[in-house]
């Protein structure tokens, strides 16, 4: 296996009860990079998310930097592995900084809080993502683009090696879409990162990752390389999971290339 | 009168612009009116005393003051803060406003407890209060035991297994009641019901006493846990959070406490669930500092309400009656004041 | 994980061992010290009480507080009521209070047997406060300040007389004791002697709250029943305290008589209307009756409670114990006790 990967999925099968949902699913990521993950609807996107950070029982194994991630306790997988779901769970009226901090768990003792320090580094986080100044905002009161933002920021804090993010683009309009995405993709390039996303928008995948595998009924079916791939190829692996479709290259106001992923209208 | 000078500071407070001085004035005013109404509590009862008999070491003064009045005060101070802060980490930790600590049969189980002591053991107050006791952790464990064999393990089958104990235990005390004396066991049980601080002596405070303080201060110390398990369990488990264990400790703790004080007291109402409510409206961000208020807003009300229900009758009234005619408008009038979704 | 579970478990047991250590001590079955004969008390005087506690009155009590009705009437029955400063919840509900001593009904209250008013009580600075048996709960809170309190526990005629003894020497009342003794044990020997070798008819003892909940052999009712020259039916029940029945049980005992209870809810006339009942032997010879309760409550034993048990025997037996004899006692009694003419005509639901 090449030494150069960071993270390997091997041969993961799981499910929910007698309903398999990954079949054999095994590819690897790179340090630095964002692999996006592409699928239909039920095509196994989040279960293998769950999978990997061991929320659900599977067969197969993933090495993080060499560590079975399968033998990590709660307190140690969660000081590698960081996992962002498409909304975070917190219903409770709690300041900003207080979600920010909440990614110090893994550090601090049971009864510890967060020293000094810590809540410099929250605010520097904080600051990173975007939301300077808003540490003392009730987390309830935030936009959904604010609130991915201050998640993001929890994240920085947790400083893991992999992170997990399940659809971020989900509940955000166009712009805080590209924002939050870009400032992931920073925190990636620039500490180095290792980072795994469902994504629903194909067509911000092919902006912002570095690697995309399309998932189809459980399976990996193939992998892509928006940068260094031919848009033939990419397109061929892209109908199969979206139908009919092209993808096109081209120049945006910036002379800059992007990939442009159009619909087949006449399919419809 | 006392209480509304004290919740008209607490909305003065309220209007300060800068949101940490405002929590940090809250609290301190909060802490100001408990003490104020503690200290105005030690002087309202049956037995005439009065500062000058007690600097003066007048003995019968002073005895009554030592085995009665200071115990008994003292008793809706921890009493209130203690139910004030098991509420707000029940709220929490099921994530739902309305848990009190009901939810997992925590009252229902000490009424159970209660009936049997009075019927079986002795009229006794040591009795009954051991045995409403031990009636509240049992019906918890088992809570915690049924919910802990089901396929799905989260905070839903606790709450499931909670109205299933909580069924199982009203069925008991039903049993209790139907064998009981209606002229005697029967009252004395519902009586034990609405709660009252008139039997507190100084005999009955040391072990309510130590429980409270150890379980206050396991809480206290495991703050961080608690406001962890208010996220869903998944993410709350990719922060490190071993929810399982953590939340069996924070529910244990939260049930010793409240266990401690209705078994000496009998049931007090709505204490456990106005007092986090109060807080949480006044300071609006659950962290610790709101945790804190909510146990001071819970040791004002069953202070007020034991002062009305020892001075405004002949008779000793039933301590429930106060903290639900209390603390109703005073949610109330808290609500209207800020008109918006809270929780 | 483990350190934290075991350590929440320690504090469980810790908790359980302390308050078994709090446990009240058993009651003593222990007749208290009687000094029979010696009519004048000599203090210091150490009683036993009810609960089997050694107890010292160091001088004649000049102001008692009583929190139980049973031993306030006893008291007012021992012209003892000018001693009285503080009595239990509820007075005015007790006629004998309102015709033997009304005094009482201005006293401050110190709570009900559920609800002791521990401060209210402490205000009074009483020389001896008398409990019952169920509020031996607050005892040591009253000790601790210095209060001395007797417990009593005046179930049946046997305890009542137990409790009699206890505050005649507590209080230096025991001529008035015996006198009341050996009156209630004379009627009771006399009336045994009137019935003796008549047949005994079936009564059924209907409760205060409902007609069909009935007193088993445990209870005082038993007692009053078996006094008066009757057959309780519900005899061969097992319960210890009122027993819920069914109308067809009823039915199936078929009583000769039917008695409520002095304070029952619901009427003789609802009995006798009762179309479930109609068939009934009591019903049928309209041979229900309420136990009077205008004077005191005979049906539980208070001083005159004999009187409760003549009543039924002048039902039953009216050959035998005439209704103008009873009445004739009546007023006797609480000439003699209660120092006071009752009023005997509206009394008597026989007629």
């Amino acid at each position: 296996m090449d030494s150069s990967f960071f993270f390997t999925a091997d041969q993961l099968n799981a499910g929910y009860g007698k309903r398999q949902v990954l079949r054999e699913v095994s590819f690897s990521l790179r340090q630095g990079c964002i692999t996006g993950l592409l699928g239909a609807n039920g095509s196994g996107k989040s279960t293998l998310l769950k999978a990997i950070c061991n929320q659900l029982p599977h067969t197969g194994e993933c090495l993080l930097n060499g560590q079975r991630l399968e033998d990590l306790n709660i307190r140690r997988l969660a000081g590698r592995v960081s996992y962002i779901p498409q909304r975070s769970g917190i219903t409770l009226s709690v300041s900003v900084l207080d979600v920010v901090l909440m990614g110090f768990n893994p550090v601090l003792g049971l009864f510890r809080n967060p020293v000094q320090e810590q809540k410099k580094r929250a605010e520097e986080a904080l600051a990173a993502a975007g939301l300077a100044g808003m540490q003392e905002r009730d987390y309830q009161t935030l936009s959904e683009g604010e609130k991915q933002l201050c998640i993001l920021a929890r994240t920085m804090v947790e400083d893991t090696e992999l992170l997990l993010l399940d659809e971020p683009d989900s509940a955000l309009d166009f712009h805080n879409r590209y924002y939050v995405l870009m400032k992931l993709r920073r925190l990636v390039q620039e500490q180095k990162k290792t980072a795994l996303v469902c994504l629903h928008d194909p067509g911000l995948a092919l902006d912002i990752c570095d690697q995309l595998l399309l998932l189809k009924e459980g399976r990996c079916i193939s992998s892509l390389r928006p940068d260094q791939d031919a848009p033939q190829v990419m397109e061929e692996k892209l109908k199969q999971i979206y139908g009919p479709l092209s993808l096109i290259r081209c120049h945006d106001g910036q002379g800059q290339s992007r990939l442009v992923l159009l619909s087949d209208l006449s399919a419809f | 009168m006392k209480p509304f000078t004290v919740l008209h500071l607490i909305r003065t407070g309220c209007m300060q612009e800068n949101r940490e001085g405002r929590i940090k004035w809250i609290l301190a005013s909060a802490f100001a009116g408990t003490t104020v109404l503690f200290l105005a509590s030690l002087f309202v009862g049956k037995y005439p005393l009065t500062l000058n008999q007690l600097l003066e070491k007048e003995e019968q003064a002073l005895r009554v003051f030592l085995t009665l009045r200071l115990p008994r005060t003292s008793m809706a101070l921890l009493g209130g803060f203690a139910l004030g802060i098991a509420g707000n980490v029940y709220q929490t930790v099921f994530r739902n406003p309305l848990a009190a600590p009901d939810i997992i049969g925590v009252s229902s189980g000490a009424s159970a407890g209660a009936a049997f002591g009075i019927l079986f053991l002795s009229s006794g107050t040591a009795a009954v209060t051991f045995s409403a006791f031990l009636g509240a952790l049992t019906a918890v464990l088992l809570t915690l035991s049924l919910a802990g064999t089901g396929r799905e393990k989260g905070n839903a089958s606790i709450v499931l297994s909670g109205i299933a104990v909580h069924a199982l235990a009203q069925t008991m005390l039903m049993v209790l009641k139907l064998t009981a004396d209606p002229e005697k066991e029967l009252s004395s049980i519902e009586y034990w019901m609405m709660g009252s601080l008139g039997g507190i002596t100084s005999y009955r405070m040391p072990v309510t006493v130590l429980v409270c303080l150890g379980a206050l201060t396991g809480i206290f110390l495991l703050r961080r846990q608690v406001l962890l398990l208010s996220v869903e369990d998944e993410e709350s488990r990719m922060l490190g959070v071993d929810v399982g264990k953590i939340r069996l400790m924070v529910l244990l703790l939260a049930t010793l406490l409240v266990a401690a004080v209705i078994s000496v007291t009998g049931l007090i109402s709505f204490v456990g669930l106005l007092a986090p409510h109060t807080a949480r409206l006044l300071a609006g961000k659950s962290r610790s500092s709101v945790m804190l208020l909510g146990g001071l807003m819970g040791s004002i009300l069953l202070i007020t309400a034991d002062m009305l229900a020892r001075g405004i009758a002949a008779g000793e009234l039933p301590v429930s009656i106060f903290t639900s005619l209390l603390g109703a408008p005073f949610l109330l009038y808290l609500m209207a004041g800020k008109g918006k979704a809270y929780f | 994980m483990k350190k934290w579970f075991s350590f929440i478990m320690a504090l469980i047991f810790a908790c359980t061992a302390t308050a078994c250590g709090n446990a009240p001590e058993e009651v003593r079955e222990e007749v208290s010290e009687r000094t029979e004969g010696e009519e004048e008390v000599s203090y210091p005087v150490t009683v036993t009480d009810q609960l089997g506690r050694q107890v010292t009155i160091e001088k004649e009590p000049e102001t008692i507080v009583s929190g139980y009705y049973i031993s306030t009437s006893l008291l007012v029955a021992l012209n003892l009521q000018d001693k009285l400063t503080g009595i239990e919840a509820k007075a005015e509900s007790r006629p004998i209070y309102h015709l033997s001593a009304p005094d009482l009904l201005t006293l401050p209250s110190v709570g009900t047997a559920k609800e002791f008013d521990l401060e209210g009580c402490a205000a009074l600075h009483p020389d001896l406060v008398i409990l019952p048996m169920k509020l031996k709960g607050v005892i040591p809170a009253l000790e601790e300040l210095e209060l001395t309190v007797l417990a009593v526990n005046p179930e049946d005629q046997e305890l009542f007389e137990e409790a009699a003894q206890i505050l005649g020497t507590a209080a230096n009342a025991l001529p008035a004791v015996n006198k009341l003794l050996q009156y209630t044990q004379e009627k009771l020997s006399a009336l045994a002697d009137t019935l003796t070798g008549l047949e005994a008819p079936s009564v059924y003892m209907a409760s205060n709250s409902s007609l069909l909940s009935t007193a088993g052999p445990q209870m005082y009712q038993h007692s009053l029943i078996e006094n008066a020259g009757g057959e309780n039916v519900a005899g061969a029940l097992s319960d210890d305290y009122w027993a819920e029945i069914s109308y067809e049980q009823l039915l199936a005992w078929d009583p000769a008589y039917i008695i409520l209870a002095a304070n029952a809810d619901y009427t003789v006339e609802s009995v006798l209307e009762d179309p479930n009942l109609a068939a009934c032997k009591a019903v049928k010879n309209r041979q229900v009756y309420q136990l009077p309760g205008d004077i005191d409550a005979w049906d539980s034993p208070v001083p005159g409670s004999v009187l409760g048990s003549m009543w039924l025997a002048s039902i039953l037996h009216p050959g035998e114990y005439p209704a103008e004899q009873w009445k004739e006692d009546v007023r006797e009694f609480y000439e003699t006790f209660y120092r006071f003419t009752p009023d005997t005509d509206g009394l008597y639901a026989g007629e």
